[in-house]
């Protein structure tokens, strides 16, 4: 298998009508089940939900128009741009620090015996409960809890964590969760990399972190910028581990820890007694998700590469 | 890492053994075998035909989503040209809407197809909200697939159907079993929806049952032992899920990559 | 999906056939007529199927059904069963009879006109009582589930209060002797080096104290009138000083137990009932939360707050949808629930309170149960918690820096005015 640039490729692909009406009805066939589905029972409820933003709308008397008000009111609300904040500092500072943990784990996993295993692992947090690990969490940084102790052991005067540095503490959470996801993707597109490729590269003397940067990076570059993606937009839909700090089932954690999905449901379903802002939330809503699309194209600008086919 | 996730599954599991008063006054301890917490929990949670409803719901959607997304991921992944990168960017939009603020919408929709309190309507709901990441995982695994088998097939006069179908299908086998091994953890996992459309008590999944069951937990006498063996009873299955299908999707990635 | 929507249009029909039907009989029930096919209505309750409160209703049911011959259908939703109402109110197709806690129906139903007026059923009198629904005790909790008209929309079958819960072993002394002032509570803690347990993560529940101290010394409904102020500026106003200064003396008095504000509920309420507490300001579920943790000879008890002239209580009960089909139905199995013998087991199995008060309450309640009926009832949280988001988004953190003891009442006042006039900017 040689190392091919998809430009050379093209070159070699053949053109002409016929062919090309061919693939365009091909296309259609593939994707039109797909598109079907979700423009019905997805695409079309978001659309609602902008109309709905530029109403005040208690989800079951008739709708009240006010225009841009919504999107007024939000850009003062400090709760609200609290909570975006919050979002951001997950998606950068997260990002980053879960893609940095994640190719150091691969790093170090690859010629680790029981691999597999090890990979199970740390995606395992995954599937947990958050409530599972909310208790966990509240146990190990409580007030003379583990971390207290073992800090105070190291002659260090704890923090009260839970009191004062309640975001930090869930995003640590959060980094720890997620970072499975990225590895698993992530070791499924080193794997298919062909061993010979690494066999050569140590024959020629190459140690892991160089073969790494030459064989696995560029290979992986594809599935790298889409986990890149994944994680930009499922990073501003974390919602149960720090709804999972709320302490009962029916109380939102404190506002300082909200992000923009917890801001949306606490405007909607959230509290003891819901608020039901179906317009407003709609609204922020409407304002995280055009924020993403920019991210996301900038994104994908910055790190497009020509793909490298083997 | 492997050491942390470790100890905080034993952590779990020794918890669901030890007696709700000790919990609170040494949280990290060694068990005392209190086997009754996971007959109270089977007893006091209708964990059964949830899990029965869960077990079809999750496997089904799961199964369907990468049927209807693996052609359109294919698509998209070796298409070129406007169509192509706009409908990739049409699925992309779609995972950063948050199901809260569509579900008003959704349920107006789904009342007038009388699909509300109806296990079908609620596996349609699955497969279209798992739809946008899937389409978006597998267009970015058939884009890294190498192409000249596929230009070879469009050489010997196969179509693109055929060639999707006998030879890209067989290459990205482990991508369509990582696709539906992440559908199905998030699905298993699915409580917001399943909340909204789903009433009868007979229909509910089972994030809705370890719902009841924690609320039912504070209410009437807190028992976090009875609850960790609540929740360890959920997790238990996805995890062996898990590494089972682990295996498989690394022979998957011999079979389809390593030649 | 081309199936369903093949499907679409003789469905569309049938329902509005059954819109139609429904709504005559509606019209039928209302006349006091009833038809002659077997009735049924649909139940969508807050408990979960094996919780003890649902075996007691699920008993009324079947006794009810015996007696009237109308059948009930029960989804035993849980808790969250506003949640799953709230988009069927949109469709229509609501169920006839829905149980939760005052305040949450008054979000979910009543704030947009959704429920029906209760008055009625209030009038009526309990089958072989000879009172009415009202006079047998729920009509004392009148001002806790009437709207805005003035018109009760629930019947409420439980009652929640709230008390400083202690073990009446460790401090005998204090059930003959209860501090009457706040100067006799504060000098009470004071003589026995006695800790006051909080879960301070909780917003609201470290809120209980300041908003009881601030009830307590203003009177019904001024606290409110507090929060309701669009200025803010009221909460800088003489008269709330001495409230708002007692508390301050709480907070940095060091009287909360360590880890008050640095646990995770219920670590400290589990502390409390493990002895390493003394008192918990909570509601009256608070024994069942801890009865698994308190060591054998605990006996609940609970002190007023001091210098309360009222309870703060909260009541659980029925209401029905406004659009619901077989109201009449409804109403009557709710007359049919008032009875004695059918709401006894409320107490004796489901250890609640209820509103009757001519059945005891289970006596780790008694304490309560005795503040219910001995004095006037306020809203839970002062009804704060009807105003929106602002308790969870205004007043708790600010008000959890205050109790923490970081900032002083005079900075709280003023922190407060300004987010509260904010907030009200932005809702107005």
């Amino acid at each position: 298998m040689a190392v091919l640039v998809r430009e050379h490729a093209r070159l070699h692909r053949p053109h002409g009508p016929s062919i090309s009406r061919q693939r365009r009805r091909a296309f259609l066939v593939l994707t039109l089940p797909a598109v079907i589905l979700y423009t019905i029972f997805f695409v079309g409820p978001t659309l609602a939900s902008f109309w709905v933003s530029l109403h005040a709308w208690d989800g079951v008397t008739e709708m009240r128009w006010r225009g841009l008000g919504n999107y007024a009111l939000l850009l003062e609300d400090e709760v609200f741009l609290a909570a975006f904040r919050n979002t951001l500092a997950i998606l950068l500072a997260g990002g980053l620090l879960v893609f940095l943990l994640s190719f150091a784990l691969l790093l170090g996993m690859r010629a680790m015996a029981g691999r597999r295993f090890a990979r199970s692992v740390i995606f395992f947090p995954n599937i947990i409960a958050p409530i599972v690990l909310s208790v966990l969490w509240g146990f190990l940084f409580s007030t003379g809890g583990l971390v207290d102790a073992a800090l105070s052991g190291m002659g260090l005067d704890p923090p009260n964590w839970l009191g004062d540095h309640l975001f930090l503490v869930i995003f640590l959470g959060l980094i720890w969760t997620h970072t499975g996801f990225y590895v698993t993707i992530l070791m499924a597109a080193t794997d298919r990399i062909p061993r010979y490729f690494y066999e050569a590269a140590e024959l020629d003397g190459a140690g892991p972190l160089q073969q790494f940067r030459h064989i696995t990076m560029p290979l992986t570059w594809d599935v790298v910028s889409t986990a890149a993606v994944i994680w930009t937009i499922s990073s501003l839909k974390v919602f149960d581990f720090i709804y999972a700090f709320g302490g009962t089932s029916n109380d939102l954690p404190p506002i300082h820890t909200w992000n923009t999905a917890v801001f949306i449901y606490a405007q909607t379903f959230g509290g003891r007694v819901p608020a039901y802002s179906f317009g407003y939330a709609s609204a922020s809503a409407v304002v995280t998700l055009v924020s993403i699309v920019i991210f996301v194209l900038l994104l994908r600008r910055v790190i497009r590469r020509d793909p490298i086919q083997f | 890492m492997v050491v942390v996730n470790l100890t905080v599954l034993a952590w779990m599991l020794v918890t669901s053994l030890r007696e709700h008063r000790e919990i609170f006054a040494r949280p990290f301890d060694w068990p005392t075998f209190a086997w009754g917490n996971y007959a109270k929990a089977w007893q006091s949670a209708d964990f059964g035909v949830a899990a029965g409803n869960s077990l079809l719901l999750v496997a089904t959607a799961a199964v369907a989503v990468v049927i209807v997304a693996a052609p359109a991921g294919y698509a998209l992944g070796r298409g070129v040209g406007r169509a192509a990168a706009s409908l990739t960017l049409y699925f992309a939009l779609g995972i950063g809407v948050p199901v809260q603020v569509i579900v008003i919408p959704l349920f107006v929709l789904m009342e007038r197809l009388s699909l509300v309190n109806n296990l079908f309507g609620l596996f349609l709901l699955y497969v279209a909200v798992s739809l946008p990441f899937t389409v978006f995982l597998l267009t970015g695994y058939f884009a890294s697939l190498p192409a000249e088998l596929e230009e070879a097939a469009a050489i010997d006069g196969a179509s693109r159907l055929r060639a999707f179908w006998t030879i890209m299908l067989p290459l990205a086998r482990s991508g369509l079993i990582t696709a539906f091994t992440l559908n199905a953890i998030g699905l298993w996992n699915e409580a917001f929806l399943a909340l909204v459309f789903v009433q009868s008590t007979g229909k509910q999944t089972l994030p809705l049952a370890l719902l009841g069951f924690l609320a039912k937990q504070q209410y009437s006498g807190a028992d976090y032992g009875v609850l960790f063996a609540g929740v360890a009873m959920l997790v238990l299955p996805m995890l062996l899920l898990y590494v089972w299908l682990g295996r498989r999707i690394i022979e998957g990635m011999t079979l389809g990559a390593g030649k | 999906m081309r199936r369903s929507v093949s499907h679409r249009s003789p469905r569309a029909v049938a329902i509005l056939m059954a819109a139609a039907v429904a709504v005559s009989a509606c019209g039928t029930d209302t006349d006091g007529t009833e038809p002659a096919a077997p009735q049924q209505f649909t139940y969508w309750s807050m408990w979960e199927e094996n919780e003890p409160q649902a075996t007691v209703i699920k008993d009324a049911i079947a006794a009810f059904t015996k007696e009237s011959g109308v059948q009930v259908k029960v989804e035993w939703q849980g808790r969250k069963v506003l949640q799953k109402l709230t988009p069927a109110l949109r469709s229509g197709d609501v169920p006839d009879l829905v149980d939760q806690d005052g305040n949450s129906i008054r979000g979910a139903m009543v704030s947009n006109g959704q429920n029906r007026d209760m008055s009625a059923v209030m009038a009526t009198q309990v089958p072989g009582e000879g009172k009415t629904v009202a006079e047998v005790g729920p009509g004392r909790y009148l001002d806790l589930i009437i709207d805005a008209a003035g018109k009760p929309f629930l019947v409420p079958y439980e009652a929640l209060g709230y008390g400083i819960f202690y073990n009446g072993a460790k401090h005998p002394e204090l059930a003959t002797k209860a501090p009457a002032t706040w100067d006799d509570f504060i000098a009470m803690l004071d003589d026995r080096k006695a800790k006051v347990a909080l879960d301070g993560d909780i917003g609201s529940y470290a809120a209980l104290w300041t908003i009881h101290a601030l009830g307590a010394e203003l009177g019904p409904g001024k606290v409110k009138e507090l929060a309701a102020d669009k200025t803010g500026q009221a909460w800088s106003a003489p008269q709330v000083r001495p409230a708002l200064e007692r508390i301050e003396k709480l907070a940095k008095g060091g009287y909360f137990a360590p880890g008050s504000f640095g646990s995770k509920f219920p670590a400290m309420q589990e502390k409390w009932a493990a002895g390493q507490a003394d008192f918990l300001l909570m509601g009256s579920w608070a024994p069942s939360e801890t009865q698994k943790s308190a060591p054998q000879g605990f006996q609940y008890r609970a002190l007023p707050f001091p210098g309360a002239a009222s309870v703060q209580a909260a009541v659980i009960g029925f209401a029905v949808p406004k659009r619901a089909a077989h109201a009449a139905a409804a109403e009557r199995f709710i007359t049919s629930f008032m009875k004695k013998e059918r709401m006894q087991g409320l107490a004796t199995v489901a250890l609640n309170i209820t509103t009757r008060p001519d059945i005891p309450a289970p006596e780790q309640l008694a304490d309560i149960a005795r503040q219910l009926t001995d004095k006037p009832v306020t809203p839970f949280y002062e009804g704060l918690d009807t105003l929106g988001t602002y308790p969870v988004e205004v007043f708790e953190p600010t008000h959890t820096e205050f109790l923490s003891g970081k900032i002083t009442a005079a900075e709280f006042a003023t922190k407060l005015g300004e987010k509260q006039a904010a907030f009200w900017k932005k809702n107005s």
